[in-house]
C-alpha cells in the first residue's frame, strides 16, 4: 500500500466504507509498523490544520481567489471544454500537419441560438477551420483563438481565412477584439477593416457589395485590400460607409439591426422557456417573470401559487425585452404561497441586487417563522443563507461573503432532511453548506414574501428586510438540485456568452 | 485558535477520527480544565496536564463508542496516544507548512478539499455534485493528502524552514 492509497483508504474509513476485510488489513498495518502508525495520526492532524486553514481562507477571500482564478469571459458547460482546445491551439503550429488536422481550428461557436448552416460547409460541431460558410438561419457567437468575438444572425456568408482574417461576403456582424486580437481584420469587396483594440459592427449588401462601418468604441482603420493603404481611421462613435470602390459619410446605421452576444442569450431563454423543466416531475413553481398583473407560475406540476404583486414594478430584466421585477421600496413584495411538506426544496433565481440596507434582505421568507418555515436572506455583509424553522443548523461552516451586486447573478438554495445539507450556490458554485442537526422537522414554507418578510407577531431583531434589485426568473423544486443541475441553469440562462462574474 | 486548543484538538482529532466528536471532546476537556484549573500545580507542565485530561476524555468517548473506526485498547492504545500527543505538539509548524504546500496545488485540488474538509461533504456527495465517481473522488483525496503530507513534512524537517 503506498502512501496515497493508505490515505486514500483513511478517506473511505471516515465514511465508512471499508469492507470488514479492509479494516483489517488497515488495522494490521497501523499495528505493526510504526511508520503507517504516524501517518495515520498525521492523516487527521492534517485534517485538523485543513480545516482550520481552509476556513482562514475562505474568511480571507470569500470566493474572490477563485474568481480570480478564472478565465473571465470563458461560460461554462459546452465552453469548458473550450478552454481546453484554446490552450490547446496556442501550441500548434500555424500549419498544422495533417494528424491534427481534425483538433485544429480558427474559431469555436461559444454561443448560438437556433443556428443552421448551408450543407456544402457546416462546421465540424463547434469548431470552425479555413473555409467558407453559410448562415442560413439563427443566430451565431464565435471566438477565435486570438480572443476576438463575433456575432452574426442569418442570411450571412463568410469566409475564415486563418486567426486573424475573415471574410464577410454579406450579411450583418458585430465584433469585439481585445488587445490580444489587434489587427483583427475583417476583408468586405473592396475594403479591409483591421480592428485596433475595438468594439464594432459591420454590414455588407448581398447585392451591392457596398459595406458600412460602425466603431462603437475604439479605432478601425479602412485599408486598401491590396496596396493596405489607409483609406480612413475610424474612431468611436464614427461610421463609415464603402460603396463603388470610394469611401462616404454615412449616418449612424441602425445598431438594432446587429446581433449581439446578449440576442443569442436571450433567444436561447425563449426557446428553452416553454420546455423548462417540462419533464421534471419535482419542479413545482417555474415564474419566467412576464408582465402581468400577478406572478404566473408556469410550471406544469404547479403546485405553489401565481404571485400577487404588491408595489415592486415591472422593468427591464437580464436583456432589454426580457421583464423583471424592482424591488426598491420597503412596500414592495411579491405574495407567494408554497402550499404542503416537504423532505427536500431548491430554489434558484435570476437577480441583480442594488444594495443591502438592512441586516437580513429577503430573497423569499416565509411570514413569520413557525415550524417549517423557510428564510433564504443575504445578509448585509453580502453572505447568504437558507434555513428552516424547526433544523437546527450548524453554523461551522460560513456560506461565503461576497454576493455581488450591480450585475446579473444567478442564485440558488437547497434544502436536504435526506442529506441533512443545507446548501447555497452563487453563479453555479457551491458557495456555502451547513449541516441540518434536526432532521424530524419538516420543510413547510407556506405563505411568504418574495423581497421582503411579514414579521407577524414575532419580535425580532431584523425586521425590515426589503431587498433592493431586480429579479427575474424564479424556480421552485420539491427536490435537492444536484451542483451540476445547478450549473446547467446557469448556463442555459446566462445573459450571454461574454458575461461572468466581477467580484470585488 | 489558540496555540494550546489547537494542538489539543489535533491530538483528540487524531484519536477519535470525527470532526464533531473532536470538537465535543475539546469542549469536554476545555471544560474540565477550567472547571478543575486549582488543581493544576503552578511551576507544572501545563501541557502535560492538558494531554492527561484530553487523554481521558477520549477514553471515556471510546468506551461510549458502538463501533471505533480503529478498535485497538490498552498498551497498545496507550502508546498510540504517546506518540500522538508528541505529533501534536507540532501542530503549530504543519499549519505553517501547510499554507506554503497548498499553494503547489492546482484550483481543482483545492476546490476538491473545500468540499471535504470545509463543508465536510462525503466523497459519495463530492461525486454527486461533479458527475464523477466516487472512486475518482476517493483517489483524488489520497493523492492529495498524499502530495500535502510530503510537501508538509519536508518543510517541518528542514531546519531553516519556519
Amino acid at each position: 500500500m503506498d502512501n496515497a492509497e493508505f490515505h486514500e483508504w483513511l478517506e473511505r474509513l471516515n465514511d465508512d466504507e471499508l469492507s470488514a476485510a479492509e479494516r483489517e488489513q488497515l488495522m494490521s498495518a497501523i499495528g505493526s509498523e510504526q511508520q503507517k502508525q504516524e501517518a495515520f495520526l498525521n492523516h487527521y492532524m492534517l485534517a485538523a490544520a485543513l480545516e482550520e486553514q481552509l476556513a482562514i481562507d475562505a474568511e480571507r477571500s470569500p470566493l474572490n481567489s477563485r474568481l480570480r482564478n478564472w478565465k473571465p469571459i470563458l461560460p461554462w458547460g459546452i465552453a469548458a471544454a473550450l478552454a481546453l482546445f484554446i490552450l490547446l491551439s496556442q501550441f500548434m503550429p500555424d500549419t498544422p500537419d495533417s494528424s491534427n488536422e481534425k483538433t485544429s481550428f480558427l474559431a469555436l461557436l461559444v454561443n448560438e441560438a437556433g443556428a443552421q448552416f448551408s450543407d456544402e460547409n457546416a462546421p465540424d460541431d463547434i469548431r470552425f477551420q479555413k473555409g467558407n460558410y453559410k448562415l442560413k438561419a439563427g443566430t451565431i457567437h464565435l471566438r477565435f483563438t486570438n480572443g476576438a468575438d463575433v456575432v452574426m444572425k442569418a442570411p450571412t456568408a463568410f469566409e475564415i481565412n486563418d486567426g486573424f482574417h475573415m471574410r464577410l461576403h454579406h450579411g450583418r456582424i458585430w465584433a469585439m477584439a481585445p488587445p490580444s486580437a489587434q489587427g483583427f481584420t475583417v476583408a468586405t469587396p473592396g475594403v479591409d477593416y483591421e480592428d485596433l483594440g475595438t468594439e464594432f459592427a459591420i454590414s455588407v449588401d448581398r447585392h451591392t457589395g457596398a459595406s458600412k462601418l460602425h466603431v462603437i468604441d475604439g479605432q478601425v482603420d479602412a485599408r486598401h485590400p491590396d496596396s493596405k493603404d489607409l483609406i480612413s481611421s475610424v474612431t468611436g462613435g464614427q461610421s463609415l460607409r464603402f460603396a463603388n470602390g470610394k469611401p462616404e459619410q454615412t449616418d449612424t446605421p441602425d445598431l438594432k439591426s446587429y446581433s449581439t452576444p446578449g440576442d443569442i442569450g436571450f433567444l436561447r431563454w425563449q426557446q428553452n422557456r416553454a420546455a423548462f423543466g417540462k419533464d421534471d416531475p419535482d419542479l413545482i413553481g417555474y415564474y419566467p417573470f412576464t408582465k402581468s398583473n400577478s406572478l404566473l407560475n408556469e410550471a406544469a406540476n404547479a403546485i405553489t401559487g401565481n404571485g400577487e404583486i404588491h408595489g415592486a414594478r415591472w422593468v427591464s430584466g437580464r436583456w432589454p425585452g426580457k421583464q423583471a421585477l424592482l424591488f426598491d421600496r420597503d412596500t414592495d413584495f411579491v405574495e407567494l404561497d408554497i402550499p404542503g411538506k416537504y423532505e427536500e426544496l431548491s430554489l434558484a433565481t435570476w437577480v441583480k441586487l442594488d444594495r443591502f440596507d438592512h441586516s437580513h434582505n429577503s430573497i423569499f421568507n416565509s411570514n413569520g417563522w413557525d415550524a417549517g418555515d423557510v428564510h433564504w436572506t443575504i445578509h448585509r455583509n453580502r453572505s447568504m443563507q437558507i434555513g428552516f424553522s424547526g433544523a437546527k443548523i450548524s453554523s461551522s461552516s460560513q456560506s461565503l461573503k461576497t454576493i455581488p451586486t450591480n450585475q446579473w447573478i444567478h442564485i440558488a438554495s437547497t434544502l436536504s432532511l435526506s442529506s441533512g445539507k443545507s446548501c447555497v450556490y452563487l453563479n453555479g458554485e457551491l458557495a456555502g453548506a451547513r449541516q441540518i442537526e434536526r432532521r424530524s422537522a419538516m420543510i413547510r414554507p407556506g405563505s411568504g414574501r418574495i423581497g421582503n418578510w411579514l414579521e407577524g407577531d414575532r419580535i425580532d431583531q431584523a425586521p425590515m428586510r426589503a431587498l433592493r434589485g431586480k429579479m427575474d426568473e424564479l424556480a421552485i423544486w420539491k427536490r435537492a438540485l444536484t451542483e451540476v443541475e445547478i450549473k446547467e441553469l446557469v448556463e442555459a440562462g446566462k445573459p450571454s456568452a461574454l458575461w461572468s462574474i466581477e467580484s470585488k | 485558535m489558540a496555540a494550546h486548543q489547537r494542538r489539543l484538538y489535533a491530538f483528540i482529532y487524531s484519536l477519535v477520527q470525527d470532526r464533531h466528536a473532536a470538537d465535543d471532546v475539546l469542549q469536554e476537556v476545555s471544560a474540565v480544565l477550567w472547571r478543575r484549573f486549582d488543581e493544576f500545580e503552578e511551576g507544572t507542565n501545563f501541557s502535560a496536564w492538558a494531554y492527561k485530561v484530553a487523554r481521558l476524555q477520549v477514553l471515556s468517548w471510546r468506551r461510549k463508542q458502538a463501533k471505533l473506526a480503529i478498535p485497538i485498547e490498552g498498551d497498545e492504545l496507550s502508546i498510540l496516544m504517546d506518540t500522538a500527543a508528541v505529533m501534536a505538539e507540532r501542530q503549530d509548524e504543519r499549519l505553517a507548512a501547510l499554507e506554503h504546500c497548498l499553494s503547489e496545488l492546482t484550483p481543482k485540488q483545492i476546490d476538491l478539499l473545500r468540499r471535504r474538509y470545509h463543508f465536510g461533504f462525503s466523497a459519495n456527495e463530492i461525486a454527486e455534485q461533479g458527475n464523477r465517481s466516487r472512486r475518482a473522488i476517493y483517489k483524488s483525496l489520497g493523492k492529495v493528502n498524499a502530495i500535502l503530507m510530503s510537501c508538509i513534512s519536508s518543510k517541518m524537517e528542514d531546519p531553516n524552514y519556519g
